[in-house]
């Protein structure tokens, strides 16, 4: 009993302030899309707060005080901000049935993986849980645990937001059950595809939010991948509310403080893992690039200074993780002039790179068929006149993900580990982070107008 | 021309659509017609069978204990992953491969699942699924 009601506790207080969190600083939310986002990015902000509470306190008790009194505050400040009734965009009369039919099939899958895969996939018990139950276990100090040499080959300079999670869902659970990072990892994954379907539908694309989704939902590898209480999925549905919240902004500017919301969310990947710190850089280059482009309309000072104070919070994790606690990361570490004059030039390491990129881009759904060439051929098919001339609102989704992919590319090519090894053991997770930002994209370019 | 674009556009929803629900239903097919079950947990995870090392060892009062597997080098996926898991089951506890600084240390005989003599160490406890617990003379 005391089970059951603390795994509904740790995640129903979180998921409420991230509800009234999105509500408060963008009133007329639809009820679909605040509650998607307010799930993830809810919880990403508890789990920092208590994640930044541990690297100050060393102890799991402290922290999980401070996250609460957090929670409790934030629920009460923002439970008194606007009451405006979320806006409900009608629903779309097309194709509901076959969506909900893919629904049934994805959810199939996952209980299935889930039985299959209890403890989740290897990475889940040598680093992500272990780290957590460091955390919640520890009599004293667990950080000095989890950065103990001895440990050196469970990824210490990961941040531990992850671990923070479960170890705190765990405190109110009173035992270090499998339930609490299996709940994450389904909550994690079901937001991520409520901001696709949510967010296309909310900028005026009901069949294509439909089909994103379909082929989202027709992905196996992403519930798979999604249940296997690694980080990877807290990174996707992080890089995805960023993205669509981007898309949003493009759409009607006149709300700036979804700005403020994608900065959020982009410090939560960055709390998350290193491939989140990436992906600040890269949101951060690309809007920069999209505002240089339109010449800094009015607006763009202000956009910028949202987005800079929603990713401040996460980065100030981060950095007192980073400075304080974690040991350098191997494979920056390896970066040396030499690695990179020598690698830039050899062409057999490129056509590894590009030929693994390709071959894992067909692969990494564990489709019975791709759908890729399939989206190409649609996009092209509808845009074939006016690619030239696109429309805004595709701008930031494209330059983050194509960013994305291309920092991935860079740290295979400067990598100091065996390339198959890095490639054979990582891509398909790295492409399953950005899978849900490409399918936003493909909506969005095969959008006339 | 919006003839055209409509039926674009519902050739192209009809495609995707059925696309994805052969894409969704293949895994869930292959589970029942052909009992594949989701790739199974290869994790060789040993809570259950470790409750009394873990006693055991909270007991010791002691943050660290060397380990040391039975077949030395760390060179065959078996001994890495097994040290994973018995870490896994034990943490709080770190265990430090191959450490000489360590008063206790935990002996993984995963091969041949019983104790041996180790040199500079008195067996303390066989502790039962291939584990025993060895202290330093």
């Amino acid at each position: 009993m005391r089970l059951a009601i603390g795994v509904l506790f740790s995640l129903a207080g979180p998921i409420t302030l991230g509800w009234l969190l999105v509500r408060g600083l963008w009133p007329r939310s639809p009820f679909g899309l605040r509650a998607s986002l307010g799930a993830g990015l809810g919880t990403g902000v508890i789990g920092a707060v208590y994640y930044l509470a541990l690297l100050i306190t060393r102890s799991p008790w402290w922290s999980l005080g401070i996250s609460e009194s957090a929670l409790v505050a934030g629920i009460f400040w923002w439970g008194r901000r606007s009451t405006e009734k979320p806006s409900q965009s009608p629903l779309p009369d097309t194709a509901q049935i076959l969506l909900l039919l893919l629904l049934v099939l994805a959810a199939i899958w996952t209980v299935a993986s889930i039985t299959a895969t209890p403890h989740g996939q290897w990475d889940a018990m040598a680093v992500w849980n272990l780290k957590a139950r460091f955390i919640y276990l520890s009599p004293s100090d667990p950080l000095a645990r989890i950065m103990d040499p001895a440990l050196w080959d469970t990824q210490p300079d990961y941040p531990l937001l992850l671990p923070s999670l479960v170890a705190r869902g765990w405190q109110y659970a009173g035992t270090d059950t499998v339930v609490i990072p299996i709940s994450l990892a389904v909550l994690f994954t079901a937001s991520t595809v409520g901001i696709v379907f949510f967010g296309l539908r909310m900028l005026n694309r009901p069949l294509l939010s439909q089909l994103a989704t379909a082929v989202l939902l027709g992905t196996p590898f992403f519930f798979r991948q999604g249940v296997s209480q690694y980080a990877d999925v807290l990174v996707c549905c992080f890089v995805t509310s960023a993205i669509v919240l981007y898309c949003l902004h493009d759409a009607s500017p006149d709300n700036a403080r979804l700005p403020l919301l994608a900065g959020i969310a982009a410090g939560l990947a960055a709390c998350t893992k290193n491939e989140g710190l990436l992906f600040v850089l890269v949101l951060a280059a690309g809007r920069l690039s999209v505002l240089a482009w339109r010449r800094f309309p009015s607006g763009a000072h202000r956009e910028v200074m949202n987005l800079a104070s929603g990713v401040a919070f996460g980065l100030l994790v981060l950095g007192a993780f980073k400075r304080l606690y974690s040991p350098p990361n191997p494979i920056v570490q390896g970066i040396t002039g030499r690695v990179i004059a020598d690698r830039i030039v050899d062409w057999t390491y490129h056509a590894r790179i590009l030929k693994a990129f390709a071959q894992k881009s067909f692969t990494f759904g564990e489709w019975w068929m791709c759908p890729l060439l399939l989206l190409i051929i649609h996009v092209l098919a509808v845009r074939w006149k006016s690619l030239a001339a696109p429309s805004r609102g595709w701008t930031t989704a494209a330059l983050t993900t194509a960013g994305m992919l291309a920092g991935y590319y860079s740290v295979y090519l400067l990598s100091p580990y065996d390339l198959d090894w890095h490639l054979g053991t990582s891509l398909d997770r790295l492409l399953f982070q950005v899978w849900p930002a490409a399918l936003v994209l493909y909506a969005l370019l095969a959008t006339e107008g | 021309v919006t003839g055209l674009r409509f039926w674009t556009a519902c050739i192209f929803a009809v495609l995707i659509f059925a696309l994805s629900l052969m894409n969704a239903a293949r895994p869930i097919r292959r589970m029942y017609r052909l009992h594949v079950s989701p790739q199974a947990s290869t994790l060789p995870l040993r809570d259950a069978e470790l409750v009394h090392a873990r006693s055991v060892i909270g007991g010791l009062h002691s943050d660290r204990l060397a380990y040391f597997d039975e077949e030395p080098g760390w060179n065959t996926i078996e001994a890495v992953g097994e040290y994973y898991a018995v870490q896994y089951s034990l943490a709080p506890i770190v265990l430090r491969r191959d450490s000489k600084a360590d008063e206790y240390a935990l002996v993984n005989f995963r091969l041949s699942r019983k104790p041996m003599p180790v040199p500079g160490y008195n067996l303390v406890e066989d502790l039962g699924g291939g584990l025993s617990l060895y202290r330093r003379r």
